[in-house]
Parts: C-alpha cells; structure tokens; sequence
C-alpha cells in the first residue's frame, strides 16, 4: 500500500465513522481525557491501515481496532494539568445560552456516557457496539464471543443501563 | 425510561463529533505522528552511531593490532572475553523468546480476546527479560573483580581502573536495577493485573 493510498483510505474512514471513534472515546474516558483517548483511537486506526485486507468490513474492521485500543488504553498522566486546562477553556466556550431542547439533549446524554462508563470494559464496549446498531455476530466476531454468549450478556446489560440512568438521573434531581 | 429511550438519546444529532473537532484532531494527529517519527530517526541515528564506533574500535583491533598492547592472551584475559560474550548471549534469548510469542500469537489481530492474550504474554514475556537483565547485572558485578585482576596481571590497566570498576560501575549498577525494580512495580505488574482481569471477563 503506498502512502497516498494509506492517507486516502484513513481520510474516507474519519469521514465515514468519526462518531463511531466519537462514542467509543466518550463511552471509555471522561472530560479532560476524552480528547487523549481520541488522539489514541486515530492513531490506532491510522497505523491498523495496513493490516487491513479488502474483503472485510471497514465498519468491523474500525469497530475491533478502536475498541481493542480503548480497552488497553492507559491513561496517562503525563500533561495531565494541561488537559485539564484546555477541558476547563472548552468548558466555559460551551457556557453560551442554548435552546432548552439542546441543551436537555446534551444533558442526557452525558447521564447516559456517564451509565456507560461505570460498567466494567468489556460490558462498556458490548453496550457502545449495541447502541451503533452492531449485530451480535459482528460484535462476536470482534470481540472473540459466541453470539449467543454477546445476546446473553446483552440482556443483562441493557437492564442494567436502565436501572443505573434511572439512578443517576434520580441522583441528579 | 427502557432502552428504546436510551436509543433514542443516542441517536442524538449532538452525539457526534462537530467538523472543527475533527479537524482538530487530525491536526493533533499528524503533529504526532511527526513528533514520533524524528524521535525514531534520532533514536536509530544514536543507537547506530554508538555500534559504527564500537565496531569501527574492533575492526581497528582485530585488522590492524597494535604489537605492544593488543596481543589478546586467552589464557589469561578469558574472563573479558565472557563478560563481553554474557550481553550477547541475553540478546539471543530475548529474540529467540520473541520470535516464540510472534509463534504463538500469529492470529493476535482476530479479535480482541486474542489481542489481549497477546499482550498479557507480551507483559509476562517483559517481566522475563527484566529478570535477566537484573541477572546479568549481578553477574556482571560479580565477575568484575576477576576481569580487573587479569587485566592488571597482564599489564592492560593499572590503578586507573579501581575507581571506574568498583566505584562507579556497582553506583551505576544500582541505579540500573532501581530503574528496572521501579518498571516492574509500577508498570509491568499493574498492567498485568489489568489485562488479566480484561481476559477474566472473556472467561
């Protein structure tokens, strides 16, 4: 692969499934850490471009990298002061008046990235690939479960997803 | 609230990243992939620097031997010959140990249980050849004095070595193996735990 197709195919990827890199950093790091984990996630992905072979799926293909990166992922707390910094200047950017409707949207999902973080990771990724829409046997294949054993977990997951909103969401009130 | 108004939230317009974050990190992206290759480049420019000289120093020795100082008595100078021979033979047995872990886990990328047995062996595989570092310093602590008194016997050094081989050599030596103790403690061991418990949830 020459390095203008390496460059074009990593471009037509960011463009095609930023959010998925998006979910997966916010559903694994919070606030100042979300950007470090997403620089991570990209160059995952970036330096996963040559192993990818043609036949397979880009999706499952970015799904496994960026999960398998978010999984192993190390926070580190090297310029931790300085992200905490840039999260805090992002912050008070974000202060202007919103729209109600936005701003309750916004809200929400923070609970629910929130609910999602405090599963342990493995039921953290299941959880972020069920609210893409991934089936059960791509998420078994790139997690390395039996399909059966990914709807069984599933379940359980989603109950508990529900019950832990409800929890913070009660906290919060 | 059930899980259809969880999807709903999810699919939320504000749930993706905006076209400047993006652009940002694609930003942050190359600057860091050019910042890790110059500390590459540097890295193999060093590394390679300091073997041209040392093979440059040997070749000198070996191609044109100086008759005074250079003749090599192997019955009295042996234990020079082991201490340079006990690196290389650790170096041997970390690439034979690495090309065994690339063997067993040639199919790592096929999902990620496989990567993370892949990289629990990788952290076990790490803690190993921390262990034979730590080994190689003692023994190379240890053969020392043997090595100093053969050079010395054959007229090679003087007193000007005593200091070097006892003083600063065992300082460096102990800072070494602090270093090495630190890693394992506060990197390797952590890690594993972490991986293992990442694979536990497989199981």
């Amino acid at each position: 692969m020459t390095t203008a197709e390496h460059n074009a195919l990593f471009d037509t990827w960011l463009t095609e499934h930023a959010a998925v890199l998006h979910h997966v950093a916010n559903g694994f790091a919070d606030h100042a850490d979300r950007a470090d984990l997403m620089q991570e996630l990209l160059l995952a992905v970036w330096k996963a471009v040559p192993a990818f072979r043609r036949s397979a799926r880009p999706s499952t293909f970015i799904y496994r990298v960026a999960h398998n990166a978010a999984l192993t992922w190390k926070r580190t707390q090297r310029h931790y002061r300085q992200r905490i910094d840039r999260f805090e200047a992002a912050v008070a950017a974000e202060m202007q008046p919103r729209s109600d409707t936005a701003q309750r949207e916004r809200d929400a999902l923070e609970l629910l990235y929130t609910a999602i973080r405090a599963l342990p990771p493995l039921d953290r990724s299941l959880v972020l690939l069920q609210l893409d829409g991934v089936s059960y046997a791509e998420m078994g294949e790139i997690h390395g479960l039996t399909e059966s054993n990914v709807g069984a977990r599933l379940t359980r997951l989603k109950q508990k997803l529900t019950e832990s909103m409800k929890e913070i969401a009660h906290e919060l009130r | 609230m059930n899980f259809a108004d969880i999807e709903n939230v999810w699919r939320s317009p504000h749930n993706r990243p905006s076209a400047a974050e993006l652009e940002q990190q694609k930003m942050n992206l190359t600057t860091d992939l050019r910042r890790r290759h110059r500390s590459f480049v540097i890295f193999i420019a060093v590394v390679t620097g300091a073997l041209v000289l040392l093979t440059g120093r040997m070749l000198l020795f070996a191609l044109w031997p100086d008759p005074a100082s250079d003749r090599f008595d192997f019955a009295q100078e042996w234990s020079f010959l082991l201490l340079l021979a006990l690196p290389w033979a650790a170096a041997l047995l970390f690439i034979r140990q690495y090309r065994r872990h690339r063997a067993r886990h040639a199919d790592y990328e096929r999902s990620i249980a496989e990567s993370v047995r892949a990289l629990l062996d990788e952290n076990r595989l790490s803690s190993a050849r921390l262990k034979v570092v730590a080994i190689l310093h003692g023994a190379l602590l240890i053969m020392l004095p043997l090595v100093v008194y053969q050079l010395r016997a054959v007229g090679k050094a003087g007193d000007e070595i005593l200091v070097p081989a006892f003083v600063v050599w065992p300082a460096v030596a102990l800072g070494i193996g602090g270093g090495l103790l630190y890693h394992y403690r506060r990197k390797l061991v952590p890690e594993r735990r972490r991986l293992e418990g990442l694979l536990a949830a497989y199981e």
